[in-house]
């Protein structure tokens, strides 16, 4: 197994390239996808990925009024839909299969030979600097949100119950987003490191399994463990705000 | 760890989704959530016309119903006073009938009367002229004429008494 990091060096900035090309992947399928689910928009009888697109609405508008009030939580809606679209997007792609057929092998532009090497494509949120990226804009939000629906008293419950009480607070402060970004990038990377490990077997097991039983079974569950994560993500970004609005849950 | 390193990548993540974030938010969300919105309002117009077309049309029933009911009432009183009408013009014609009757009795026996003095009258004349008749017949031979004035004198005296 060499998890060989493709470094991207821009002036002082070292970039992880690969993590970078999934990402920029995963947003234009979200970006087709929506095109499609928007293009005919109607109030009327909706078809399609509209349906679908109104689908993933309504289930965030009904995770908000019953996480807290919905008349603050209304301006997450669409941050939240975003959230768990691309979350989700991001954590399939690691189950594709490299589809250029090796023809970009000898691309050395960007290293571009180099990201699209191997049996599958790669998820973004299996590198720590997507998902922790993600917890740091969560993080960013429910301080936000509790500073402007709660003023001065979001401070104040950091004394609570008593002022010894900050310590614990301050650690939390970090933890919360840490454990939101370290669970979702240990499932997805735990994941892909399993299906190459998976693939490897292949020559072995194709002799009384017919190779691909193993990573079939494991390829569906991995798009359930994605879809769970991506739905675990969201809903405790969703939690964490309610919590810093003052919202008794 | 190399997995674990945390670089620059962190802010270009960020970032990228926030890209995403302003690109879905312009271009996608919007008519999405423009045609949901249109389509809830669609739905509270459906549903509050439904309303009112159901109160206009219960109003309506009622309104029918009470007319419907004057209606009843009303024919119900045109055939009693009908009948009331009849019965009474009934008992008129044969109070009528009964007066007319009446009335023609009183005529028939008045004329009877009538008839009947008449008869007398001319009887009586005739009673005398025949009994004047055969007195003279009678006496014709052994009377002198002046007891023969005297006797029918007395006659018609007594003739007169009787009428």
């Amino acid at each position: 197994m060499e998890e060989k990091l493709i470094l991207w060096h821009v002036g002082p900035f070292t970039l992880h390239g690969k993590t970078l090309v999934m990402t920029w992947i995963s947003m234009i399928a979200i970006l087709i996808f929506a095109y499609f689910a928007t293009r005919k928009a109607t109030s009327g009888r909706p078809k399609g990925s509209q349906n679908i697109l109104e689908w993933v609405f309504e289930f965030i508008r009904n995770l908000i009024s019953e996480t807290m009030d919905w008349k603050k939580g209304r301006s997450l809606l669409t941050y939240l839909v975003t959230l768990i679209m691309f979350i989700f997007f991001s954590n399939m792609l690691g189950l594709f299969p490299n589809i250029t057929f090796g023809l970009l092998n000898h691309v050395q532009t960007l290293q571009l030979g180099e990201i699209f090497h191997g049996p599958t494509l790669a998820s973004p949120t299996a590198d720590v600097n997507t998902t922790l990226g993600l917890a740091v804009l969560t993080w960013i939000l429910f301080v936000s949100y509790g500073i402007v629906f709660q003023k001065a008293k979001y401070f104040k419950h950091f004394l609570d119950p008593m002022p010894p009480f900050i310590i614990i607070h301050l650690i939390e402060l970090v933890t919360k987003p840490l454990t939101l970004g370290m669970r979702l990038f240990g499932n997805i990377f735990a994941g892909e490191i399993l299906i190459k490990v998976i693939l490897g077997f292949i020559p072995i097991t194709a002799l009384f399994l017919g190779g691909f039983l193993l990573n079939t079974v494991w390829l569906a569950f991995s798009v359930f463990v994605g879809a769970i994560q991506s739905f675990v993500f969201t809903v405790l970004t969703l939690a964490y705000v309610a919590q810093s609005v003052g919202e008794e849950h | 760890m190399d997995i674990l390193n945390i670089d620059a990548t962190l802010i270009v993540q960020m970032l990228s989704f926030v890209v995403l974030l302003a690109i879905l938010r312009k271009f996608a969300y919007r008519p999405l959530l423009d045609a949901l919105e249109k389509r809830s309002q669609y739905i509270e117009e459906n549903i509050k016309s439904a309303e009112q077309q159901k109160a206009d049309a219960e109003q309506i029933k009622a309104e029918y119903q009470a007319e419907l009911k004057q209606a009843r009432q009303e024919a119900h009183e045109i055939v009693e006073r009908a009948a009331k009408a009849s019965e009474e013009r009934g008992k008129e014609m044969i109070s009528d009938a009964r007066n007319e009757a009446e009335r023609m009795k009183k005529s028939a026996m008045a004329e009877i009367e009538m008839e009947k003095q008449k008869a007398l009258t001319e009887l009586r004349t005739q009673v005398a002229a025949l009994s004047m008749l055969a007195a003279g017949k009678i006496i014709e031979k052994n009377l002198d004429p002046a007891t023969q004035g005297a006797l029918v004198d007395e006659f018609i005296k007594e003739v007169g008494d009787l009428q």
